[in-house]
């Protein structure tokens, strides 16, 4: 069976402490004042003292429906065969439609090449060489999983058996590979 | 003309190279030396210093630079990860605001006019005014003053050498009244949670998810996972809390829950009677100290219900042995906060949580294994790296904190750390006597100690002040001279010792050569100094090679293999709890000669009679129109050490005041609205951020903003600096009073 | 232009932009007498530059004044004015990126590399003008303008206006007089 690459968020697991996104700055050279993935609070909600907080993660959903890759006139976006959406730099023009088509604000456009950019799965960085993306590795709450799905002794389809998963707008009909199990938050 | 000779001589004089001024930096050179210096990629394994926590980590780095800072995926304990702070060190390592050169001051202090001179001028300078003071006044009015760390000791060499005997850390702002805490209990304070195997964690304000030690939260992380319960007590509701149960308890009132739950545990009988009957000494007059201490007392001091008390001490007794209160960090809240961290050791003494799975222990460096017939031979304990040294003159004068001096109260204050906050009042008040001469290295006692207006005050009034950091520091902008370090990630230092459960020893590397050139390492700086001092052979090692050579080879680990993998634990050892097959077995904490663990402390009786058992002392709580000011770490900063980094600054460039959104209310100030803070005759400009995860009577900030140097020109006047508003006072063990102070906040 | 007075410009810049050194600071008068023969249209930035030379006499107080201005402007803490091209070409606002290798490895090509004790990265402000003075000793032409058009000139547009605003006694109008010779 072809790969799917996926990631899994385990929300209960996650304490919003950047590790991931500075890991990510790193590895992909992404300039000053630019992210490809954040960890913002959702919360507190609630009333004093009745409170509830968590992080969710944001990146790019890697939609296998990916509605920037339907819009881009260059093909500069793309998905490729183990289900990740990439964008080639050297093709990207710059027109911005899949920054309007994608659901999840997860491109920008990036200072230092002028092309678009966003999460790669850290695909050709590191996957391709066996690693897990940068910002899985460097996990300190350990709320992050990276691997293939479409393989049930991988760790994160093992996750996925375990636990409810949930996908981020699923109205939209992204059918998203980014997971949040919400097992265990308060 | 003059100009032709003057240029002229210099393009057209002798040699291939311009010798004119600050020229002559490039050489001709012929393309095979080129070819060889092509470096490739290479990994280093070293020892992160974004914080004091000192994780492992490795430096992935690709002609000579480096791109990227890992976890090492070797370490288990920190699961091969580093915080955010820890990959941000590239960009500290590559800022342009680092200091690149020694400096003099020419202005006045405060002005920010400085020169650049040579290092040779610069210790040349310090060794004139040192030798000035010690014949004006005595070695004794000089102090020292660091961030504890494994190359501080090259800095208290000098103060061991001169005689001066007041050497201090920044501790006492920090974890000072656990440490204090620990050293009355078990007689040392080497002791360690074993976080991942407990199956229920109370702590009182230990936030283990904003003040980041990785392996601490993997711990946590781990024990929650498996289903344990975390309780945070805390008038802030801080990420631990949103992990846990959030117990909002009312400021200064901690030890009020500790008391209460000793008399719950004993009234129902949920305390582990063979323990303490075998390990421990007087317990009968903690039976005595709590005998009234009851849930419904407890409720009115703390604002917790009986009831809440009442359930927590039960279902955490019934998880005896595995299960402990957490003994704190940055806890240094109130006068007498050490006795708070008694209780709660007494506490964990009464689940008889000693060395066993999910309770306390002591940390198992090598030296600890030797008694031990089949531990022993797993690790053995490394030596020193100084060489041969001469006597050191015994100081004339006792310290300024009176630290450690048996059967008086400074018995309780820590004589490695000291109470650094009486510096400026021994600056100011000339009491016990007068100090003339500071020397800092690594510490911002602008930000990073209480009052900060009087902190520069006395700096005013001091003969010589030297600050050696990597930033232009608040405290180096008023020095006289400021010595430029290199960073962690280019330099050596002595071994580091992360033994937990089974020994482990560090290295910090260089992983890249200096990036500006006339930095210099800690250990490279002192040694000069010591020379320029005439107290050179304090100093006896040629450089850290061969010091770290002498530390390891009693331990038989070569300094290649600690080069190449960062990090030496005993392979095939399991961790070790002494009590972990026996419950019986003979368990002393390592430094205690009785074998007894001290409920009742015969020394802390002697120094302050009625004190020997923790003894509730009722603060004031904050009136009508007051609050009162808490303050906390977050997980993208370090204290005062990072808010000028790059990409932390990026992250969190500005703090702001945490207040309940009922109490806003009443004073009409709404989220993101322009305060003004006042406490006592101190004010700070703010901003507010009106919340619900907070008590009514607190309010909160971040720590380390409202820099006051426009030398740390991102985090420069960003945000409320919380020192500001509290007032220099020195708690019993030494420690700074952080909780003490009630503040009134107007909308502006 | 001769091409050693072109080097002798070159160089006369660099010295400023290095550290402040008595064997420059105390000849400011003479660096001043070429700029004013050989750049013109620079009457506004060149009077400052005497008055400074007049209210402050080669000596002690001089070189002071020039640290007090020098340490902001580019070398500590608030570093006004970083004086490293990678700050403003490289991306991510440290030193030692993409456009200090380019710059190197552009030394090296030339024959040229910064020597063992070199104070500086090869990307400083001086060092680059410095190397532009080699170059234009060595008659290196071609070499010459193709750092210049690919190195000097995109790192200039962007420091010297900052050097300028920066106000700073000294170097606020050198930048000015060597915008108008390069980027003029
Ligand atoms: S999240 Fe946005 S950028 Fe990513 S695949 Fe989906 S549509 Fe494209
Ligand atoms: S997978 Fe790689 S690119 Fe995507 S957020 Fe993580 S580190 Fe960044
Ligand atoms: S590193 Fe992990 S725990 Fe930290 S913010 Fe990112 S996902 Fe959350
Ligand atoms: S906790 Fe973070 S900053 Fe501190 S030593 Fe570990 S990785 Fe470094």
């Amino acid at each position: 069976m072809a790969k799917q690459y996926a990631m899994i968020v385990q929300v209960a697991k996650c304490i919003g402490c950047q590790a991931c996104t500075v890991a990510c700055k790193f590895q992909n050279e992404v300039p000053d004042g630019q992210y490809r993935t954040k960890t913002p609070a959702i919360g507190p909600k609630g009333t004093y003292p009745n409170l509830s907080l968590f992080f969710e993660k944001e990146a790019c959903q890697m939609c296998k429906n990916a509605p920037c890759v339907k819009v881009c006139p260059t093909r500069a976006s793309y998905k490729n065969e183990d289900g990740v959406v990439l964008v080639d730099v050297d093709k990207c023009v710059g027109c911005k439609y899949c920054m309007t088509a994608c659901p999840y604000d997860a491109r920008f456009t990036n200072a230092k090449t002028g092309a678009v950019d966003k999460c790669s799965f850290c695909y050709e960085i590191r996957v391709g060489n066996g690693q897990k993306p940068a910002c899985v590795s460097t996990c300190v709450g350990g709320a992050l999983e990276f691997g293939n799905i479409n393989d049930s002794n991988s760790d994160a389809a093992k996750l996925l058996a375990k636990y409810k998963a949930q996908v981020r707008k699923p109205e939209f009909g992204t059918i998203p590979n980014v997971y949040y199990i919400y097992e265990g938050v308060k | 003309m003059r100009r032709r000779q003057f240029l002229k001589g210099a393009l057209y004089g002798t040699g291939s190279m311009i010798a004119l001024g600050g020229c002559g930096s490039l050489t001709k050179v012929d393309q095979k030396t080129l070819a060889a210096n092509q470096i490739a990629e290479k990994t280093v394994y070293s020892t992160c210093e974004m914080c004091t926590s000192r994780c492992t980590m490795a430096a992935k780095v690709r002609d000579g630079k480096v791109i990227k800072i890992e976890g090492n995926p070797n370490d288990s304990s920190t699961a091969g990860t580093v915080c955010a702070r820890g990959s941000a060190g590239v960009s500290l390592l590559y800022d342009p605001q680092r200091i690149k050169k020694p400096m003099i001051r020419t202005g006045e202090r405060g002005t920010g006019k400085f020169k650049e001179v040579s290092w040779d001028e610069a210790y040349t300078f310090i060794a004139d005014k040192v030798t000035q003071i010690q014949q004006n006044y005595g070695p004794e009015a000089i102090a020292f003053a660091s961030r504890i760390n494994p190359q501080d000791a090259f800095f208290r060499q000098i103060a061991k050498a001169i005689g001066s005997p007041n050497t201090f850390s920044h501790e006492a702002t920090c974890p000072m009244t656990k440490t204090t805490a620990l050293e009355m209990t078990f007689g040392n304070p080497w002791i360690a949670a074993d976080y991942g195997n407990a199956k229920y964690i109370i702590t009182s304000g230990r936030n283990f998810f904003e003040g980041i030690h990785v392996s601490m939260v993997k711990g946590v992380m781990k024990a929650v996972q498996n289903g344990a319960k975390l309780v945070v007590l805390d008038p802030r509701f801080s990420v631990t809390a949103a992990k846990g149960e959030w117990v909002p308890i009312k400021g200064a009132t901690d030890l009020a829950f500790f008391m209460a739950m000793a008399n719950i545990m004993i009234k129902e009988n949920l305390y582990d009677k063979d323990f303490i009957e075998n390990y421990t000494e007087g317990f009968d007059k903690w039976v005595e100290a709590v005998k009234d201490k009851t849930p419904e007392w407890a409720e009115k001091e703390t604002g917790i219900p009986k009831e809440k008390i009442i359930e927590i001490t039960r279902d955490f007794a019934a998880k005896r042995p595995n299960a402990l209160v957490e003994f704190g960090w940055r806890t240094p809240w109130t006068p007498n906060d050490y006795q708070c961290r008694r209780a709660i050791l007494i506490i964990n003494l009464m689940m008889g949580n000693w060395e066993v799975p999910g309770g306390y222990y002591q940390k198992k460096g090598a030296g600890v294994l030797q008694p031990f017939p089949d531990q022993a031979g797993y690790a053995k304990p490394t030596g020193g790296g100084y060489g041969p040294m001469p006597p050191a003159p015994k100081p004339s004068k006792g310290r300024i904190d009176g630290a450690g001096v048996k059967g008086t109260p400074g018995i309780l204050i820590p004589v490695a750390d000291g109470a650094v906050g009486q510096i400026p009042e021994s600056i100011l008040t000339e009491k016990p006597y007068a100090i003339k001469g500071w020397l800092v290295h690594r510490f911002n006692p602008v930000i990073s100690m209480t009052e900060s207006e009087r902190i520069i005050e006395s700096f005013k009034k001091l003969d010589l002040l030297v600050t050696c950091d990597v930033y232009m520091t608040d405290t180096a902008y008023y020095s006289d001279v400021v010595l430029p370090e290199c960073t962690y990630l280019e330099r050596y230092e002595p071994i580091i010792d992360q033994s937990g459960l089974i020994p482990k020893i560090q290295l910090r590397q260089p992983v890249v050569p200096l990036v500006y050139p006339d930095t210099k390492p800690a250990w490279l700086i002192y040694k000069e100094l010591g020379q320029k001092m005439g107290i050179g052979d304090f100093f006896s090692f040629k450089d850290m090679e061969e010091f770290l050579e002498r530390q390891l080879k009693p331990s038989g680990i070569a300094f290649d293999q600690m080069k190449e993998k960062g990090f030496w634990s005993p392979a095939d050892m399991k961790p070790f709890y002494m009590r972990g097959k026996d419950p019986k077995a003979p368990a002393a904490p390592s430094l205690n000669e009785k074998g007894k663990m001290h409920i009742f402390s015969h020394e802390i009786e002697e120094a302050i009679p009625g004190q020997g058992i923790p003894v509730y002392t009722k603060y004031p709580q904050p009136g009508e129109g007051e609050f009162r000011f808490v303050q906390g770490k977050v997980a993208v900063h370090t204290n005062a050490g990072t808010h000028n980094v790059p990409v932390l600054n990026e992250l969190m460039p500005t703090n702001s005041l945490w207040i309940n959104s009922v109490s806003a209310t009443k004073l009409g100030i709404k989220d993101g609205d322009n305060i003004v803070i006042t406490a006592g005759k101190y004010e700070h400009k703010g901003v507010a951020k009106v919340t619900e995860a907070i008590r009514p009577d607190t309010v909160f900030c971040y720590h380390g903003f409202g820099r006051i140097s426009p030398g740390l020109k991102r985090a420069y006047g960003k945000g409320i600096n919380d020192n500001k508003l509290i007032p220099n006072a020195i708690g019993e063990s030494g420690n700074v009073v952080t909780s003490m102070t009630f503040v009134k906040i107007r909308k502006v | 232009m001769k091409e050693s007075t072109t080097a002798e410009l070159y160089l006369s810049f660099a010295t400023i932009f290095h550290r402040p050194h008595p064997e420059v600071v105390n000849h400011l008068e003479e660096l001043i007498e070429l700029w004013e023969e050989e750049i013109p249209d620079i009457m506004e930035p060149l009077a400052a530059l005497k008055k400074f030379c007049q209210i402050y006499a080669p000596g002690e107080t001089r070189i002071n004044t020039l640290w007090e201005h020098y340490i902001p402007l580019f070398e500590t803490g608030s570093v006004e004015a970083p004086p490293f091209a990678s700050i403003y070409l490289s991306g991510d606002g440290l030193v030692l990126g993409t456009e200090t290798i380019a710059v190197q490895t552009f030394y090296n090509s030339a024959g040229y590399a910064m020597g063992e004790k070199a104070e500086q990265l090869p990307d400083h402000l001086a060092i680059e003008l410095e190397f532009l003075a080699l170059l234009a000793r060595d008659g290196e032409e071609v070499l010459l303008e193709n750092f210049r058009q690919k190195h000097l000139i995109p790192f200039l547009t962007k420091i010297l206006p900052r050097i300028k605003n920066g106000s700073r006694p000294v170097y606020s109008s050198v930048a000015q007089i060597l915008q108008s010779w390069q980027l003029g």
